[in-house]
Parts: C-alpha cells; structure tokens; sequence
C-alpha cells in the first residue's frame, strides 16, 4: 500500500517540479519523498524507478503521438536507434534509473542513524 | 553578402600567369572580352550620355615575385535568374516577372515569407530573418527581383613603407599616416586574440607580417585592399522604399541608394513598364586597371572616380519585349566603360534568352516551365565536338555504349537519365587536364573556366595548351579528349560498383539540402531535383534555387512561389521541410495576397494579435 501511495506522489510531485524547474529536481522530489515515508531499500527504489520511468514514458509516447513523430523519428536516427519505440524505451529507463536511485538514497539516509530496537533474548 | 557576392577577385591569379605565359597568352586563355557573349542589356542599347574620362597612366608595376595562397574565394555557384516579359507578349496584356537566386542549399531554409501589411505599405515577399523588409517581392503594382551583378570591385595596391616602423608610407610625392586597429577575437575556452589591422587610405592591409603561414608559402605581403564594400552605404533604403514603390519613377528612387552587393534588379509594373538596372557602385577604371595587383604608392594608378549612377547599365522597355539577367557580362563592347569579371555566367543566360526570344502569349505556367529549364547549354555547344573527335574503332562495347548514350541525349539534365552523368564526368576530367600545368605549388593560378575552355577548343584546337604536360609524348586536342573518355569509363564503372545503382543524374548529383551544423538525421539528403550547374534550373549538388517567385501583374495581383525548406527553423516541426518535395517537383503554390478584409478570409489559420506596452 505504502509502495503504490510513494509511486504515485513521486510521480506526481516529478511532474509538477518539471512544469517549472529542470529535469534534475525529479532527483530531489524522489529523494525527499523517500527520505520522508520510510520503506526498504528496494521498495524505495522500485517506487522511484516506476514513478519517475512511467512518467517519462508516457510524457515522451504523448508528444511523439501529438506531433506525428517529426522529432523523434529524427532523434530516434541521430542516437543510433532507428525506431521511435525503442527511443520512448530508453527515454522510460533513464528517468527510472534516476529516480530509482535518487529514492533508494533518501531511504539509506534515512536509515543510515536508527538505531535497531532490542531484540527480547539478546545479550550485549 | 557583400563577403558571398562581390568579393571574388583573380588579381594575384592574374598577376602570376601574366609573368609565365606572357600577355599574349594570358589574353588567349583568359580573354576579357569573350566572343559570343550575349549581355544583361541588349546589343541594341545605345548609349546617350557622355562618358566621365579617366586618364590612363602611362605605368607598369615590376613584380617579380610569384605568389602561392590568397585567402579563400567565395563559391561561384552563388547566383540567380531573373527575367521579365512585357504586357505585349503576354496572355493577359500584363507583365509577368521571374525570379530565383541560387544559393546554399541549407537548412533552416535561407528565406523567409512575409506580407508586410501597414497603412502606407503592403508587400508580400522573401526576406532574410534579421534584415527588416522584403527583398525580392511585389505589392498590388509592381514586383522586382535580383541577381548578382558580377563585377571586379576588389583591387589590391603595394605599399611601400617609408621606414621599418610602417607609420607612414608613400603615396607620390607624399607620406600618408598608416592607422592600426585592433581587433579582439574572443575564444570559446581558450584565451582572446588580438590582432593588429593596418589601414591606410586604400583599406586595410590584408597580408602582414604576422600572416599564419609557413616558410615556403608566399602570400601578397603589405598589400591593401580596396573594395567598394567598404564603403558607407544604405541598401536597406533600396528596399524600403522598394517595398512602397508604385511605378518606374520610385523604383529608379529607391535604387539610388544601392552601391553592394552589385545587383541587376529586374522590375516589372502594372502600368505596363519593364526595366533593369545593373546597380551598384562601380569604379569608372581604364582598360585594365585592377585586373592585375597595383603600385600603391603612384597615385595614379588609384581609383579616379566612381561611374555616375544614372550611368549604370540600365534598359526600359525594350523593344524585344522581355528583359533578364543570369550572372553574365552586363553590357557589349559599346559600353563606354571598363567591363571586366573572372567568372561570367556564359551558358543560363543564352538558353533564357532563346527561350524568352521565342516565347508569345506567354503565361505563368510558361513562366514556370522556364524555371525548371534543366536544357544543357554547355553540352549543346561543346559535346558534338567532343563526340567527333572519338576513334570509335578504340572502343570496347562498354565505352561504345556510353558513347551510344551521349549520341541519343536529348541534353536535358533530367533525373532518370544516364547521359547527364557521363557527360558531366567527361567533360570534368577534360577540364583537369587540358589544366593540369596550371595547378602547380609554386604558382598558384586561376583555370581558364569552362566557357573559355570551350573558346579555345574551338578557335585554337592546335594551342600548345592542349599538350599535357605529365607525359612527354607530343599530344593533340583529340587524343586528351580520348583519354578522358576512356578514364570517365572508369570513373563511372567504380561509382557504379561503390554504390550499387546506375549513375542516374538524380543519383550521381545527389542534391542535399543540409543542416547548418551538417547533422545528416536534420538533412534532407539524395533530393529527387533535375537541373545542373550552368543550367538554368541550377540546382547542382549543394547549390540550387532557395526561392523561386513568379508574379502576374494587373488589376488584381497573381503570384506562385516555392523554396526548398519550410517557414520553421526547428527540425521538429511540421513546417521545417514541409515545402521540399513540391520544390523538388518542380510545382509552386499560389500566394495568398491579402489587401483588406484580410481577418475574415477563410484561409487564415492562426491569429496572434501582439499588444505594444500599454501606456
């Protein structure tokens, strides 16, 4: 549950900052968001990678659709690609590696000073 | 532009061959006044007005030295067609008048569309993005166009220096003061230049002592440059008050103001007036003067006195009924003037002037046709030559089938057609050898250019020039001619196995229209377009028409249009290339001119109205 509510506030809060700001403070929005809801390590990275990759996506699949490709078929050539899916792909996956571990960092930090509760039995 | 259009010169060229071959011979290879030429202003023109006289000194200019690097020559193919066909000639009694100057193919697309609509103007046009006004248009009563007018306006004089401080040098009897400049040349990333510019009163010195070159490259060292770019004017009045013209009188206004680039502006009016005018400033020189580097220290040998403007080529009205201009020599030898460029255009403007002489009840779709000319000029005067001298027993049946292709050509540079491609590849290797003692390290020279080549094939097939010099066997006119039919053979065999495909002239020229920082994926490349250097449709492989205009005078305005891009400079629009492949058909669009009512008119696809700072 908490795994689905971080997804959709990082993404949510990614695109908002990217309507004003540039495209690194998605680093900083999953960054907090992990930093202030607390999940494991790799809960955090998968929400972050989801919230950030999908959003990418779908952003990068709605222009490509909305302008007839012009662009991206000429992007898609320039890096080697030769399709415009293949492009929205690697688009989705370097915003979901970003944000991935932009989130995974925030849990880590938040980690890095707990101390472990006592486990009944142990001695020290 | 003046860089693009009015700074070619050959004057070291000139310099090096008149001191190796001897004036005879300079005169037969690179004659100054060349035989058959058919001018921007008929033979017909008489000349009413005095001419100002222009002392001719009694000097030579003893320079031994020969030169080996200039700095680098703008492109050649920089050119363009006009023409305009009087009411007498045309279907609707009206004018129509043609333009399309030939540039880079580049994109984003070099010009720009524009009706400029305001409560003393309304004129639709090409501009150049940055430079405010139309320049090549029309409004609801006249239309006007341009080409380069060719003309040697660059000339380069020795300064002698009185002492080694270089402050002063001799001009006659006199000591002028040098000035020196300096220029700063920031760089990206790397630490700023300075670089001192010397300049005395001809114009700067190009060449000076810290020139970067080596020790065995010779360049013209303290000479300056004279050149009437450098000179104050104001062409963009030209076009301001172009724009607002309504007659003959104020387009003859409006070109008062214009000195460079040299233009022939064509013009046409729907009070029934053709006219052009080759306008701009042009030194009134003696028979020779600046065709050769020049002693800057004897005052006579400077500039005199500039050809008053209303002395400039001109021609109103003619009685042949149609007036045009295509880079070539402005005027016959009746022109009380010196006359003189390297590179006049001898080939588009013969076929235009066929054509147009030939032409009634002409209409903007004959108009059209003309434009997409893609008739071989060069080949028609030269290839029957060539083919004639082949021993076809030499042969192989390879060699025999090009030469089969030549022989049934219809000498149109069309696409689909092979013969355009060996003829162009023929006639290339000719060239380079019947040149080839011309291109040397130690001298640098200028080759004769191709309508000179065919002069001299035809009225000195015996020259001496014609003997190559790489082989020491005794060679003819026929046996070069031979040899690089057997090696364009070669030459298009090998095209042929690199790129698997026939060598179609679409294929072989493979005309590109290409980003400005060369990015193929924002290129338009292998553009399907017929034509050719020297040709009328002259698109060659970078070079080509960047906008072609048609306008119809009359009580209503008509007018087509195309260029080779679109109106958006951004590779992701739909508007970047969106006009090419009609370019490349060789079709047009009917222009929309809009007077008033222009809001309500149903083709109106977007409004943007833009409020000025409120108060």
């Amino acid at each position: 549950m908490r795994f689905l509510a971080k997804t959709i506030l990082i993404a949510g809060l990614c695109y908002i900052s990217q309507q004003f700001f540039p495209w690194w403070t998605i680093v900083i929005c999953a960054f907090l968001v992990s930093l202030i809801l607390p999940t494991k390590g790799l809960t955090a990275f998968l929400s972050g990678f989801l919230g950030v990759g999908l959003l990418w996506l779908l952003f990068a699949w709605s222009i490509d659709a909305s302008t007839d490709s012009v662009l991206t078929e000429k992007i898609a050539q320039l890096f080697s690609l030769n399709q415009v899916g293949l492009l929205i792909a690697v688009t989705g996956a370097v915003g979901g590696i970003t944000g991935g571990f932009a989130s995974l960092t925030g849990s880590l930090l938040r980690n890095i000073n707990r101390t472990e509760p006592v486990k009944p039995g142990y001695y020290r | 532009m003046a860089e693009d259009l009015a700074s070619a010169d050959e004057d070291v060229e000139n310099t090096n061959a008149l001191k190796l071959f001897g004036k005879e011979a300079l005169d037969r290879y690179f004659p100054v006044f060349l035989p058959g030429r058919d001018p921007v202003i008929p033979t017909s023109k008489q000349w009413n007005f005095t001419a100002v006289t222009i002392d001719t000194p009694q000097v030579v200019f003893n320079d031994t030295s020969f030169y080996t690097e200039v700095i680098a020559e703008p492109n050649l193919d920089n050119g363009s067609n006009n023409w305009a066909v009087s009411g007498s000639r045309t279907r609707s009694g009206y004018p129509l008048l043609a333009n399309d100057p030939h540039l880079g193919l580049n994109l984003p697309s070099i010009w720009y569309l524009v009706q400029l609509n305001a409560p003393d103007i309304n004129v639709f046009g090409a501009a150049l993005p940055g430079a405010p006004g139309v320049v090549i248009g029309f409004n609801d009563s006249i239309a006007w166009g341009v080409t380069n007018a060719r003309r040697d306006v660059k000339d380069w004089y020795k300064i002698t220096f009185t002492n080694t401080t270089q402050d002063e040098y001799f001009f006659g009897d006199r000591r002028l003061k040098t000035q020196r400049r300096v220029e700063e040349i920031k760089v990206k990333g790397g630490n700023t230049v300075y670089d001192t510019v010397m300049y005395t009163h001809y114009g700067p010195i190009v060449y000076d002592q810290t020139f970067p070159v080596d020790q065995a490259t010779k360049v013209p060292y303290n000479f300056a440059m004279k050149w009437v770019a450098h000179e104050g004017s104001s062409e963009l009045l030209t076009f301001f008050h172009l724009n607002r013209a309504n007659n003959y009188d104020d387009y003859l206004e409006a070109l008062k103001y214009y000195r460079s680039p040299a233009q022939n502006f064509v013009f046409a009016s729907a009070s029934n007036d053709i006219a052009l005018w080759v306008q701009g400033g042009f030194p009134a020189k003696w028979r020779e003067q600046g065709r050769f580097l020049m002693d800057g220290s004897r005052p006579e040998q400077e500039w005199q006195v500039f050809i008053p403007t209303e002395q400039n080529p001109h021609v109103l009205n003619p009685e042949r009924g149609f007036v045009s201009s295509a880079n070539q020599v402005p005027v016959d030898t009746t022109y009380p003037y010196y006359v003189y460029d390297h590179s006049y255009e001898h080939f588009r403007n013969r076929r235009i002037n066929q054509q147009l002489a030939k032409a009634r009840r002409v209409t903007s779709e004959s108009m059209m046709e003309l434009q997409n000319d893609v008739y071989n000029q060069k080949a028609a005067d030269v290839l029957a030559q060539m083919l004639d001298s082949l021993d076809l027993s030499e042969l192989d049946p390879a060699e025999k089938d090009l030469y089969d292709l030549l022989r049934k050509w219809n000498l149109r540079n069309s696409i689909n057609q092979q013969a355009p491609s060996i003829f162009e590849v023929w006639w290339n290797t000719f060239h380079k050898s019947v040149w080839d003692e011309f291109i040397s390290e130690d001298v640098l020279l200028e080759t004769p250019n191709h309508a000179h080549t065919i002069y001299l094939m035809q009225n000195y097939p015996d020259d001496t020039i014609f003997d190559s010099q790489v082989t020491t066997v005794q060679e003819t006119l026929d046996d070069l001619l031979m040899e690089s039919f057997l090696e364009t053979s070669k030459t298009l065999a090998d095209w042929q196995e690199k790129n698997g495909k026939d060598y179609n002239w679409g294929d072989y020229k493979a005309t590109s229209v290409q980003h400005m920082l060369q990015i193929p994926e924002f290129s338009v490349m292998n553009v399907p377009v017929g034509g050719g250097r020297n040709i009328v449709s002259a698109n060659s492989s970078r070079h080509g028409a960047s906008w072609k205009m048609i306008v119809e005078l009359g009580p209503e305005v008509k007018a087509w249009g195309v260029y080779p891009g679109g109106q958006s400079g951004n590779p992701g629009s739909h508007y970047y290339t969106n006009l090419l492949s009609t370019w490349a058909k060789g079709q047009y669009y009917p222009i929309q001119f809009y007077s008033d009512g222009m809001d309500r008119s149903p083709t109106i696809m977007l409004r943007q109205v833009i409020n000025p700072s409120s108060p």
